[in-house]
């Protein structure tokens, strides 16, 4: 091995796990940024029944069989729809003698710009736990008190 | 006379043989295997609806998700999100069991919507599931009845209903015991995917038309990316009438061989309208008598046709030149096509269906098919098929009137003991020129004889060919200078055994006779 390769390999060495580290930091700021954009998500479940909703854009069903298909409580669910219904997401139009509600995407509803992204970051196994570790980080620091936040720092 | 109130399903090929479309609200079944469709069908029908018909509709999935739907029908060219912007249609994801309710309710939100958005067509894919015939899961009721209910549901909103049903799952191929379903559904459109040899190849059948006719057997269909199902009507299936009154060529126009010395011997040409046969073994000069067809049409400004399945365009066009005919600047003047489809694993339908849109459209005056015996080979001359298929054929070029030439190699190598082979048509062709070799000496010289002229004085002497370097074939005179020696001096010439003929010697008796 020459000099020249014993440089680069240490060059290497030393400078590929800071690589690693400050693109695993830069796709997390992307996350965040993207998280703060959509505004409304704020657990796990909220995105899943999001993502659930854009490849389901029109769903006549029951919160029981979104449930099921999501693997969430009802309950949990439940308070997801309200979430994405409130932020205008979604509507749902329901009947007095039916369980099924009609849930309908707001395709041109007031999400310009971030779906596109939520789409592509979603479309992998790794984007779309990153983006559920993001929203249970943002969570837990929210939870957190501003003491138990200094000592963490 | 009422006129029908029919839908078009818009399908390339499919409104023809459902004699212009299914009559409105009409339920209809789309039964067939996995993988031979359906989803691309049904999705279709609502697609041309709502973008050609002015008929939005509703396409209800149970277990496809609508963005794999969306992200397939982008590949035929169908924008989907578009027509859903506009409010032509809606993609209703569902489960089974809400689908069931909701057509059972007054106040159903399904029903409601395809209401609003004044949807006429609707397409459930996956409907094998909404009525469990097995015994006792009919909700109460018998399967028979409960899709009975079903179907009602879809009436009071004056749908066209298509649902798709996985017909196999239940029944088997070639049983398909009745169903429940197909008994109260109008119209039932099964689909298949046969094996033939090594490959498949897909067929629509309409089994059940309740109030319209429609174009019985199994028709081929492919799905074609970038634009979707296209039908092609059964090749042996009845055509408009005027291809049947056609039947007849003019006896009047008379089209030219183009090979010089051949004119002569068949009263100046072929008939248009008239069915050649030209026959002989492989190299005897049959493509070079085609080429002398093409290049008199030229000649004489008449669109002329080849049709090979034998030898590819390059390879046609090379050799036409190396006879000095350059066919070429006649291919870009758009007086000569010359198309190759290839003989393996030929799908009839498609490629006859191919045939009568290139003559709807270039109507040529003059057609050669090189070659009938490949044809035999790809189809089989056992069966029906080829024969049905030869039909259709003449009859289509009848129709057009154009003088159609069919090449057709003969394998035996010296005399012939049958003009047509194993294909037993000759009595739909008009006129039958064998070629064949003929060895005197140590030479193979090249016999052409006019073994049928119908409706013609036909002399059926045979006549000596050449072929000329550069300049492709003449037949010759039937006395000639000798040497060499003429052909007429010969008898048996077909046999395998030609044998000079006695002539008076000056000084008494007979020359011998030479073998």
């Amino acid at each position: 091995m020459t000099v020249r390769d014993r440089r680069a390999r240490s060059v290497e060495q030393h400078l590929l796990p800071t690589v690693s580290c400050v693109v695993k930091s830069m796709k997390d700021d992307h996350i965040r940024r993207l998280l703060d954009r959509i505004g409304v998500l704020r657990r796990p479940c909220d995105l899943d029944l999001l993502l659930f909703f854009i490849r389901h854009p029109r769903a006549l069903l029951s919160s029981d069989q979104i449930a099921a298909f999501l693997g969430y409580e009802v309950k949990r669910l439940g308070e997801s729809l309200d979430v994405l219904v409130t932020a205008e997401l979604l509507t749902r139009t329901q009947t007095a003698t039916s369980a099924a509600r009609m849930y309908v995407f707001a395709v041109g509803g007031p999400h310009g710009g971030w779906l596109p992204s939520l789409v592509e970051l979603a479309s992998t196994r790794e984007g779309r736990l990153a983006m559920r570790a993001a929203l249970i980080d943002q969570r837990n620091e929210q939870t957190l008190g501003p003491v138990a936040r200094r000592e963490r720092d | 006379m009422q006129t029908r109130d029919v839908v078009k399903t818009g399908i390339a090929g499919l409104d023809a043989i459902l004699s212009d479309g299914i009559p409105r609200g009409n339920v209809i079944l789309l039964e067939g295997a996995v993988g031979t469709g359906k989803t691309t069908l049904g999705v279709e029908f609502v697609y041309r609806g709502a973008s050609q018909f002015d008929e939005p509709g509703i396409i209800v999935l149970f277990e496809v998700s609508p963005d794999k739907l969306v992200r397939d029908a982008a590949n035929f060219g169908w924008d989907l999100p578009d027509l859903e912007r506009q409010g032509r249609l809606r993609i209703i994801f569902t489960t089974r069991q809400v689908f069931r309710q909701e057509l059972q309710q007054a106040d159903s939100l399904l029903l409601e919507e395809a209401a609003k958005m004044g949807a006429r067509r609707i397409f459930v894919d996956g409907a094998a599931g909404l009525v469990d015939v097995s015994p006792g899961n009919g909700h109460g009721r018998e399967p028979r009845e409960a899709f009975h209910v079903l179907v009602e549901g879809l009436q009071r909103e004056h749908l066209t209903a298509m649902l798709a049903l996985e017909a196999s799952v239940l029944f088997p191929e070639p049983s398909f015991t009745s169903l429940p379903e197909e008994s109260i559904a109008d119209t039932v459109i099964r689909l298949r995917k046969e094996e033939v040899q090594r490959a498949s190849t897909r067929s629509i059948e309409i089994v059940k038309s309740r109030g319209h006719d429609s174009q019985m057997g199994r028709h081929s269909f492919r799905i074609v990316d970038g634009h979707g199902l296209e039908v092609y009507r059964r090749v042996q299936a009845p055509r408009r009438e005027s291809r049947d009154r056609a039947a007849a060529f003019d006896p009047t126009t008379r089209v030219t061989t183009g090979v010089p010395g051949l004119d002569p011997i068949v009263n100046g040409g072929y008939f248009l309208g008239s069915t050649t046969v030209v026959a002989g073994i492989s190299g005897v000069g049959k493509s070079v008598m085609a080429c002398h067809f093409l290049a008199e049409g030229v000649r004489l400004g008449e669109r002329s046709l080849m049709l090979s399945l034998d030898e590819q365009v390059p390879q046609i066009l090379r050799n036409a030149a190396s006879i000095g005919i350059e066919l070429q600047p006649a291919i870009d003047g758009g007086v000569v096509q010359v198309v190759y489809d290839p003989p393996q694993e030929i799908e009839v339908d498609h490629h006859f269906h191919k045939i009568e849109q290139i003559m709807e459209a270039f109507k040529p005056k003059r057609v050669v098919l090189d070659s009938l015996s490949t044809y035999g080979s790809s189809l089989g001359t056992d069966g029906r098929l080829f024969r049905d298929f030869f039909h259709a054929l003449v009859a289509l070029m009848k129709e057009h009137q154009v003088a159609a030439v069919y090449n057709n190699e003969n394998p035996e190598l010296l005399g012939m003991s049958s003009m047509m082979g194993d294909m037993r048509m000759s009595s739909l062709v008009d006129n039958i020129i064998l070629m064949n070799w003929v060895e005197l000496g140590d030479t193979f010289r090249l016999g052409l004889t006019v073994a049928k002229m119908r409706a013609n004085p036909c002399v059926r002497t045979t006549r000596e060919c050449e072929m000329i370097n550069g300049q492709g074939m003449r037949v010759l005179d039937r006395e000639l200078k000798l040497p060499p020696i003429p052909f007429s001096r010969y008898s048996s010439l077909l046999s395998r055994a030609p044998d000079r003929r006695e002539r008076a010697n000056p000084s008494g008796g007979n020359e011998e006779i030479r073998r």
